[in-house]
């Protein structure tokens, strides 16, 4: 078991925050997303350094009630939307640490949701659109000026 | 067989095998002489290549992407670990070595033969005619870059579109993930199995760990037999001899690693530079549909500003992670992920850094260190502004500068004044570099440089290295064509 008990909590109301389901926009539905799967294949897939930084995102996330004084409590102790809140937080956070290692779970959660066909179907990402280069642009510069 | 798995004998055994490790087997079976190849990465057959990204990323970029810089504000060095190099994730933008960089190589680094004009235009034109280089095509040149185009003419930039070496691109915007049509004419497809088709061989999840020498001469490698997809599990160890010359050409970042690690010294893993880089996301009304067009189709290269700008479209994984927020405020954004073009700033950076293996670890994981000087910072923040102004001209509702400190989401043309008088830091952006040059340069001068002319290490006669870290500069263009070139004319003067 690459993750502990511990963390595999952790990483898991951390997804759930960064994506609610049932949210407006692009929500996953019950069961679709794989968040521990796909934080557990980044982790396997990267160097010593990239691991101890998913340990370490997920440590700074899991205490993250603690550290910033918010709560006496974990991140699955809070409720979701104070969860989301919290997270939004750390993603502006003034130390680049923070901030790079919650982006990387942020990426994680990212890899996971739109991995999943039927979640990138739904988001449009290859929904056919008009081409701007026929309205709006009659002739293209093909050479360096 | 012994305490090898594998044993082998070439004239040349080249280590690696992207940009600079495929030219040079290209040119040396075609002059009939014997190739081994070998990758630390695996043979991936196209029909094989993973289309999720997750997938695409595990099985073919070094470490998923995480060698990072060492210090405080570490960004990422990506690389493709795979036979093809990184070639075999890159988008197939093709510029070749700019005059003035040439020059400088030949005035100040005295490398007249090896940037000779003629003998390299002649390699320009050979591999611009066998990798199929033009222009990307009306038909697939896809939203995100014609809105580019959009802007540059509407500020008046010079913009234009961009030569890649993909001429039946189908506009699938899928070069990371391998392009699924083999329009892309990376190694992996193109100088691979023209290689292997003159007679050439491949040993593929084959890590070289040192060069092996005899009598004060390169004679050869040996390394272990790496599994991926089972953290690097070994399947042993190999060992291949070269009659002729050991060329090694494992990238700016692993090849001073793999020198260091056999004995050599001195300007070893110094001088090492990059064009580290940072996106601007914008969202418009009607949608842009970056899921169709070529993965880059135009760009403004600003040489005397010493920087590029170009059009990226990402797949979606990579483009939801780069949208504001958290919770229903990202997912709102997500759920129109149609509506948003993003554009790239690449900086050809004065900064110098050096690359060393690291201490603990084994193979080919690079300590390297890198630090923007304020210069820099300077250009990435003009770049970074002019992208901005670029998506308001281009029609964006918002612009997403990607700059810590400052508002995420910037909703009109004034707030770009905010980028621009920014006191930008390093830490404030998430940089990433795929440009990467200069870590064994070439040079007359053994005590400033680490090869020759000729590209044979001073210190180690039979060994030569053939990719971008023999490069004195950088060049503020993208790469793959320089080091393909430079390549051509060293191996072909090998060859003769
Ligand atoms: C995402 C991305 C997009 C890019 N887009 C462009 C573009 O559009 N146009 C452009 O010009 N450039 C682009 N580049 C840069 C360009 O691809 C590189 O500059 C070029 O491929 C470098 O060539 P190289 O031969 O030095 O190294 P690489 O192509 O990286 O090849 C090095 C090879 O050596 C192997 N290797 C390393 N160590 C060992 C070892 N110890 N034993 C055995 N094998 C080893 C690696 O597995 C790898 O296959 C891009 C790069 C990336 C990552
Ligand atoms: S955009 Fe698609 S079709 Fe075109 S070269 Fe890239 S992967 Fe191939």
């Amino acid at each position: 078991m690459t993750f502990t008990s511990v963390e595999r909590r952790w990483i898991t109301a951390t997804m759930e925050a960064f994506a609610h389901e049932g949210a407006p926009g692009l929500s996953p539905r019950p069961g679709e997303v794989d968040w521990l799967g796909t934080v557990e294949a980044m982790y396997l897939a990267s160097n010593p350094r990239g691991r101890l930084g998913v340990r370490l995102g997920v440590l700074f996330a899991g205490l993250a009630p603690l550290w910033t004084l918010t709560a006496l409590c974990t991140l699955p102790g809070l409720p979701l939307g104070r969860r989301t809140e919290l997270l939004s937080k750390l993603l502006y956070h003034r130390w680049f640490a923070v901030r790079g290692l919650v982006l990387l779970l942020k990426l994680a959660a990212s890899f996971a949701l739109l991995g999943v066909r039927a979640v990138r179907d739904r988001s449009g990402y290859d929904r056919a659109a008009p081409q701007v280069r026929k309205r709006h642009l009659p002739v293209l510069t093909r050479a360096v000026a | 067989m012994g305490a090898y798995t594998i044993e082998d004998e070439g004239d040349f055994v080249v280590v690696g095998t992207g940009a600079g490790g495929a030219t040079a087997a290209r040119v040396l079976s075609a002059a009939g002489r014997s190739v081994v190849l070998l990758d630390e990465g695996p043979r991936l057959k196209t029909e094989d290549r993973p289309r999720a990204l997750l997938g695409a990323m595990t099985s073919a970029f070094r470490d998923f992407g995480t060698t990072t810089t060492r210090g405080t504000s570490p960004f990422p060095l990506l690389q493709g670990r795979l036979v093809g190099g990184s070639t075999a994730i890159n988008s197939g933008i093709i510029w070749r070595l700019p005059e003035d960089v040439r020059r400088e190589w030949v005035e100040r680094y005295g490398l007249s033969e090896l940037a000779d004009e003629a003998g390299l235009a002649r390699a320009f034109d050979t591999i611009e005619r066998e990798l199929e280089i033009t222009e990307t095509s009306d038909e697939v040149l896809g939203n995100n870059a014609a809105l580019m185009a959009l802007a540059a003419e509407k500020l008046k930039l010079p913009g234009k579109v961009i030569s890649r070496n993909a001429a039946r691109c189908k506009g699938t915007a899928q070069c990371l993930q391998g392009c699924p049509g083999e329009a892309r004419q990376s190694m992996d497809v193109s100088y691979i199995p023209r290689s292997l088709a003159a007679g050439a061989r491949l040993h593929d999840q084959a890590r070289v760990d040192r060069v092996l020498r005899e009598g004060g001469r390169a004679v050869g490698v040996e390394g272990e037999l790496v599994e991926r997809g089972s953290e690097g599990r070994s399947r042993g160890r190999f060992k291949i001899r070269a009659k002729r010359g050991v060329i090694v050409a494992a990238s700016a970042v692993q090849t001073p690693v793999l020198l260091r690690r056999s004995g050599l010294r001195g300007m070893v893993g110094e001088r090492f530079q990059a064009h580290p880089g940072a996106a601007v996301v914008g969202r418009f009304k009607d949608p842009v549909g970056m899921g169709f067009g070529a993965t880059q189709g135009y760009e403004v290269p600003l040489r005397d500003r010493f920087m590029k700008l170009e059009s990226l479209s990402m797949p979606p994984e990579m483009l939801g992670a780069r949208l504001p927020g958290a919770g229903p405020a990202w997912q709102e954004r997500l759920g129109q992920l149609d509506h948003f073009a993003q554009w790239c700033v690449l900086v050809r950076m004065e900064a110098h850094g050096t690359v060393r293996p690291t201490l603990f670890g084994t193979g080919s994981d690079a300590a390297v260190s890198f630090t923007p000087t304020a210069l820099d910072m300077r250009r990435l923040r003009e770049g970074l502004t002019t992208l901005c102004r670029m998506m308001f001209a281009a029609g964006a509702l918002e612009v997403y500068p990607g700059i810590a400190g400052l508002p995420p989401v910037l909703k009109d043309l004034s707030e770009v004044a905010l980028v621009e008088g920014y006191d930008l830091k390093a830490r404030h952006l998430n940089l990433m570099a795929s440009h990467l040059f200069g870590s064994a340069c070439a040079g007359k001068d053994p005590a400033r440089s680490v090869v020759g002319e000729d590209l044979q290490a001073h210190a180690l006669p039979g060994l030569y290295v053939m990719d971008s870290s023999v490069f004195p500069t950088n060049l503020g263009v993208n790469p793959q064509h320089s080091i393909m070139g430079v390549v051509y004319r060293a191996a072909e003067r090998l060859a003769a």
